[in-house]
């Protein structure tokens, strides 16, 4: 029976006299007076002691995101790399979870004790399944939208009596998601990348099944009401949303805050001009003081985007403030979407500049945040916007950035584009106010993992870096712009090739000369070599074929000067325009010093056809420098004509 | 008639001599009948050398069983084997489960064995892969195998891989 | 461009038409270009230069340069055969080590338990017998470290932070509980049971139900009986060594429920323990837990001597011949009790060691006027009486056994072996009757 028993290992020791865990406790020999305080335990839910020890990882810039595989060669580097290999993950796991959708008959192995739901497969109900008032109980209490139409509609088939609470229920989870089913929770990164959509058309769906629902309800309460009016006004069912109201008002049915606070967002959709909507949005509050609604936080956001809306109007601006003012008052505290709505209405494209994010700043500082808005998300991108063009201040803008590394504000950010977006202010912003060592400790910082620059932003930090003459920066940029696939946009070639120019080789530099050279190269063989039928590709201008030959010539690399030359004379079609004359000159000296008479009258023959003007000088040097043989001078005095070039005393040529 | 006297008489001489030697040494009845060829040779974990040296070997592959806690370390961790671990079987078919699933998913990418390693209710699936797929598809691989066989196996399955360029890197020598 | 050229060039064009498969126009500088496919740009190639290049005649002289003579094609051209498409490997950025600081956070780059990288790992290793004539393998495609577990996620700083963030959960312990001594005090009964971790889906392990109870007794408030009684009742429960009591169940399936019955366990055992029952009472000579040297054989026999001896005040001698034989069975058998026994034995009897240290420099025998010894014994009375008390002594005890001819002190030098016999015998025969009395 119980005869083994075997010293256990002492994993836990608890140590209790008798059967009470009581914080004190006098044990079986305590004296009186000398009572033995035990502290209670700490209570800590199932994952405090992991969120204690994740707080002590910080964060690490030479590594892609931890979605991504820590490899050399599963690590993105360019934008669409970021978002496809993120993608293609997930689309992985739908694979997955689509098989076991197919065949969910392969998957009945149950090791797991206790049951673990994430793994278990969900819930599909089919035509002709048995299905009662509970189960649609269950499907709403979930929140799956699909589901629950599809056994609302098998309880009506069967005739179940669904009762009312039920039904608004299934009402309210009808109209908060327009019957849409919702990207399932676990696909993070579509709902990552997906755009937040920006539409003012109406995508509310008109005698659908809310409204059926609505209409078989067989008392009509105000909290069906409410939930229509919400729904409708939220998918921009604009005008029936008024009609719902005006039919409540005239009927007396009480409607809750946040029907009002829906209709005085929608409130611009109603009226044209800026004071009439003002006034529109005045009249639902009153409307709501009279019923003595209490107004929220969501009023107060509500009030502020439909301000936001009509943020050219000049009265705007005070009004929002006397707004927060006065729910202030009311002791509602704003969240962030509040700041965010200020900032749409104050820093306005062109209107004067205004200092409230300073104040903002200020008030907010050190705090961390909830969420209590959707648009709460929306406040960091716009923040550091508006540090960027319209203060243009970098001390803001790192002071934003400090509040969004907070503790939990990075989730604040939203989305991948609004990440894009931000981190693409700060970094310009970054490019414009610092000097160029700085700036480009900023740059190893974020990039490429944590943001890559877009074209445009890597203009500029060629031409910061092109003004500023740190050339010794170029490689890096180079490499860079090869991996984020910017290799392949004419303009930023150009801005390269045209930075290389400005290094003049010198022998205290001679590594930097050869790295620059090698950029130069790269370039001549990449565009040379890339494929012919891609849509995206760098198409030779004369301008940057002549800087890729003055950047060769000048730092020793003739062979490639030459392949440049014949490319430009063979095939001139492919290039735009002709290569200058200063390059063809650093050419033609280079040819000189070199003795490659080829190459000198193949440049002197391209000068001519280019037409420029110093095609007589370089003739003249050409033939002043070099022995020419007959060859060369029967193409010379074909191309310039006898008497152009040659002195007067020169017999000559048999021809 | 005679043939089944002789086999009698001779099966009864054998019992004699087993009746003899049995009770002295166990087993003895079972010496001494050899069926068929003899085959006490380890084969397992070998492979034949080549005339022309041209047999690529990896690490895992050159260095047989017995070498295993010598020069090789095991491909499954887990906590079956210690002292009163439980599960043991169970996990073991898992296991074998986990690496033909792999292999067959990663088709002929898979240039070292499948190594698992179980903490707590974690499975993580290590190897070494070829690069001849492009990395998304790569991920599309990793997601798809995370996920279904955390479906399967009812645990979080987490793929660390390392991916190779070229095939040689994983050759030790050629026998 | 001449009139001539251009209406050659529509023809041309319109010749080519067929080949041309895509055609682009590109403005530079406000002259209208055909930018045309490859196939046809062979064709076509001079009548462009001619286009892009200022007309001059020298554009003849350049066609007659070219040697060959290109051919016409006409019909499609031949399929290229197809070949196995060329595997360029994708640009790939160095490794992350290169970038890596050497002052950098090495908690925040591998935070978790990982397989070991050799692209993230900045160090050098190698693992792996090295083949003839090569180095150890290096870390790259190196599957044996990947295999190993590695603790590069537990270095000492990053331990240090952790136990710092940890510590908010931590309570201190309680004042007054310092030393093992108070703790006994305060909480004398010790509970313990295990949870257990494997690596599994499941959490289920049926040896979490054990539960151990581990008490003092000197912590119970037991008498003599209860501390008997209790003894006998949990038997190989009790380690007399440490003096405590351990109770471990396992019969139910939660360890509450064992935890329960440990508690219930303990309270019923210390509630029988110190009642009573009527039935004790009949506890026989064969089921005492240790010798009582009152009313035993051996005090009957002790008495007989001391009369024999005719002393008259004996009770000390008595009391300590008593005690000494006492500890020899209750204690069992060592040097120190064996000597106890033999001196008390000697002063019973009246006897002197003959090789006494005290008396070392003595004679050894104090040969008195009529041959007295020291104790004023003389000669055969001295043999007499020891005989004579050998003999009361038989009669004094119940085993009867032939002794042989014992051999007088005199002859007997060694003072061990003569009263070892007497003494063994007793004392085995004694610890013969004490075994019986054990519970089996």
């Amino acid at each position: 029976m119980s005869a083994l028993w075997r010293p256990p290992l002492p994993f836990l020791r608890l140590i209790a006299a008798g059967i009470s865990r009581a914080s004190q406790h006098r044990g079986l020999g305590t004296p009186a007076g000398d009572t033995i305080v035990i502290p209670k335990r700490i209570q800590r839910s199932p994952t405090d002691i992991l969120q204690a020890l994740a707080g002590t990882v910080g964060q690490d810039t030479t590594g892609p995101h931890y979605k991504y595989s820590d490899d050399p060669f599963l690590s993105p580097y360019s934008n669409l790399t970021k978002r496809s290999y993120a993608l293609s993950k997930e689309s992985g796991r739908k694979a997955a979870r689509w098989i076991r959708e197919k065949y969910p008959r392969l998957f009945s192995h149950r090791p797991d004790d206790p049951l673990i739901e994430s793994f278990q497969p969900k819930q599909q109900y089919q035509e002709g399944e048995q299905v009662g008032v509970d189960t649609l109980v269950g499907v709403v209490a979930r929140g799956e939208v699909a589901n629950a139409v599809t056994v609302y509609h098998l309880c009506k088939n069967q005739g179940v009596a669904l009762p009312d609470e039920l039904l608004q229920d299934l009402l309210e989870l009808l109209c908060f998601y327009n019957e849409e089913e919702q990207v399932d929770v676990e696909w993070v990164e579509e709902r990552w990348y997906r755009q937040a959509s920006t539409t003012t058309r109406k995508t509310w769906k008109d005698n659908s099944l809310a409204e059926e629902v609505f209409a078989s309800l067989t008392t009509r309460e105000p909290a069906a009401y409410c939930a229509l009016i919400r729904g409708m006004a939220q998918y921009l069912q604009v005008d029936r949303a008024w009609q719902l109201y005006q039919e409540c008002r005239e009927k007396g049915i009480p409607l809750d805050t946040g029907t009002h606070n829906a209709l005085i967002r929608v409130a611009s959709f109603l009226r044209d001009a800026s004071d009439l909507r003002w006034q529109l949005v005045q009249e639902l509050l009153c409307t709501m003081a009279e019923r003595d609604v209490q107004p929220d936080l969501g009023t107060l956001n509500a009030t502020l985007e439909a301000l936001a809306q009509v943020s050219g109007w000049r009265q705007a601006r005070d009004l929002s403030l006397k707004v927060l003012m006065e729910f202030h008052q009311l002791g509602i505290k704003p969240s962030l979407a509040t700041y965010y709505y200020l900032l749409l209405i104050h820093c306005r494209d062109r209107g004067p500049r205004s200092d409230i994010l300073v104040g903002i700043l200020d008030q907010l500082e050190g705090q961390s945040f909830t969420l209590q808005d959707p648009k709460d998300t929306s406040f960091f991108v716009t923040a550091m916007e508006v540090a960027r063009n319209h203060l243009k201040s970098l001390k803001v803008a790192e002071r934003v950035d400090s509040l969004l590394h907070l503790g939990d504000n990075h989730l604040f950010i939203g989305d991948s584009y609004k990440e894009s977006v931000y981190y693409r202010h700060y970094f310009a912003l970054s490019c414009s106010s610092l000097p160029i060592d700085e700036f480009m400790q900023v740059y190893d910082k974020l990039v490429p993992h944590i943001y890559t620059p877009e074209p445009g932003i890597m203009q500029e930090v060629l031409e910061a870096v092109q003004t500023s003459g740190a050339l010794h920066y170029l490689p890096q940029l180079w490499s860079d712009m090869v991996t984020f696939d910017h290799s392949s946009r004419d303009k930023l070639v150009g801005l390269m090739l045209a930075a290389l120019t400005h290094h003049h080789p010198s022998p205290d530099n001679p590594q930097l000369t050869e790295r620059l050279v090698t950029i130069a190269k790269d370039i001549w063989t990449r565009v040379q070599e890339q494929d012919p039928n891609r849509r995206n590709r760098v198409t030779w201008t004369g301008q940057m074929l002549g800087w890729v030959v003055e950047v060769v010539v000048r730092c020793g690399e003739y062979q490639t000067a030459t392949e440049v030359l014949q490319e430009a004379t063979t095939t001139p079609q492919a290039v735009l325009g002709v290569l200058p004359a200063p390059s063809l000159t650093a050419l033609l000296s280079a040819a000189l010093h070199r003795k490659d008479t080829d190459t000198a009258v193949a440049v002197v023959l391209y000068a001519q056809d280019a037409g420029h003007q110093e095609t007589g000088q370089m003739a003249q040097q050409v033939h002043s420098s070099l022995p020419l043989s007959n060859q060369h001078l029967a193409k010379l005095a074909s191309a310039l004509g006898r008497d152009v070039y040659l002195p007067h005393d020169t017999p000559a040529p048999a021809t | 008639m005679s043939a089944i006297l002789q086999r009698f008489i001779s099966r009864s001489q054998l019992s004699l001599w087993h009746n003899t030697v049995q009770w002295m040494l166990p087993g003895a009845e079972l010496r001494g009948l050899h069926t068929t060829a003899i085959a006490n040779k380890a084969q397992a974990g070998r492979y034949r050398v080549t005339r022309d040296r041209s047999r690529p070997l990896t690490y895992e592959m050159a260095n047989q069983p017995f070498k295993i806690a010598h020069r090789k370390s095991w491909n499954s961790w887990n906590t079956t084997s210690l002292l009163e671990g439980m599960r043991e079987p169970e996990t073991v078919v898992e296991d074998i489960f986990i690496r033909r699933f792999m292999t067959g998913t990663w088709h002929n990418l898979f240039l070292s064995e499948v190594i698992i390693k179980r903490q707590h209710n974690m499975v993580r699936i290590a190897g070494i892969v070829h690069q001849k797929i492009n990395a998304q598809k790569m991920y599309f691989l990793t997601g798809y195998c995370e996920e279904l066989l955390s479906y399967w196996l009812k645990c979080p399955v987490k793929l660390e891989l390392q991916t190779v360029t070229d095939k040689q890197d994983v050759i030790y020598k050629y026998i | 461009m001449g009139s001539s050229s251009a209406r050659s060039f529509s023809t041309l064009l319109e010749f080519t038409a067929g080949y041309v498969t895509s055609v682009r126009w590109i403005t530079t500088t406000g002259k209208k270009v055909y930018v045309l496919d490859m196939r046809a740009q062979q064709l076509l190639r001079p009548l462009a230069c001619r286009s892009l290049a200022t007309s001059h005649p020298r554009a003849e002289i350049k066609a007659a340069a070219e040697e060959e003579f290109r051919t016409l094609e006409i019909g499609r051209k031949k399929r290229e055969r197809f070949t196995a498409k060329t595997f360029k490997p994708a640009t790939m950025l160095p490794p992350r080590y290169k970038q890596q600081k050497t002052d950098q956070d090495w908690g925040s780059v591998w935070p978790a338990a990982r397989t070991f990288h050799p692209a993230t790992v900045p160090f050098p290793v190698r693992q792996g017998y090295p083949a003839s004539g090569q180095p150890t393998p290096d870390k790259w495609a190196n599957a044996e470290l990947m295999k190993i577990p590695n603790f590069l996620h537990l270095t000492p700083p990053v331990i240090k932070r952790q136990c710092e963030a940890l510590k908010k959960f931590c309570t201190p312990w309680p004042a007054g509980l310092e030393t093992t001594a108070k703790q006994e005090k305060h909480f004398p009964v010790t509970v313990s049971k295990s949870s257990y971790l494997h690596s599994s889906p499941t959490i289920r392990d049926p040896k979490a139900r054990i539960v151990t109870l581990k008490v003092h007794l000197r912590s119970l408030d037991l008498d003599y009986h209860g501390r008997d009684k209790l003894l006998r009742l949990v038997g190989e429960r009790y380690d007399a060594d440490t003096d405590c009591l351990t109770l471990v169940a396992d019969r139910c399936p939660l360890s509450q429920q064992n935890y329960d019955y440990c508690q219930y366990l303990l309270t019923v055992l210390y509630n029988e323990s110190m009642k009573t029952e009527p039935w004790e009472h009949e506890k026989e000579l064969v089921d005492l837990e240790k010798y009582v040297w009152e009313g035993s054989p051996s005090q009957a026999a002790a008495q007989n001597v001391v009369t024999a001896r005719g002393i008259n005040d004996a009770e000390e001698l008595l009391k300590e011949y008593g005690q000494v034989v006492t500890d020899l069975h209750n204690e069992g058998e060592d040097e120190a009790t064996v000597l106890r026994y033999q001196e008390s034995v000697m002063k019973l009897l009246g006897l002197t060691d003959p090789q006494d240290t005290a008396t070392a420099s003595e004679p050894k025998y104090i040969q008195g006027e009529r041959g007295q010894d020291k104790d004023g014994w003389v000669g055969q009375a001295r043999r007499d009486w020891v005989v004579r008390g050998v003999k009361l002594w038989e009669e004094g005890c119940e085993g009867q056994r032939d002794r042989g001819v014992l051999q007088p002190p005199a002859q007997h030098h060694d003072k061990n072996r003569a009263f070892a016999l007497l003494s063994l015998e007793d004392t085995s025969r004694h610890l013969r009757a004490f075994q019986k009395t054990q519970i089996g």
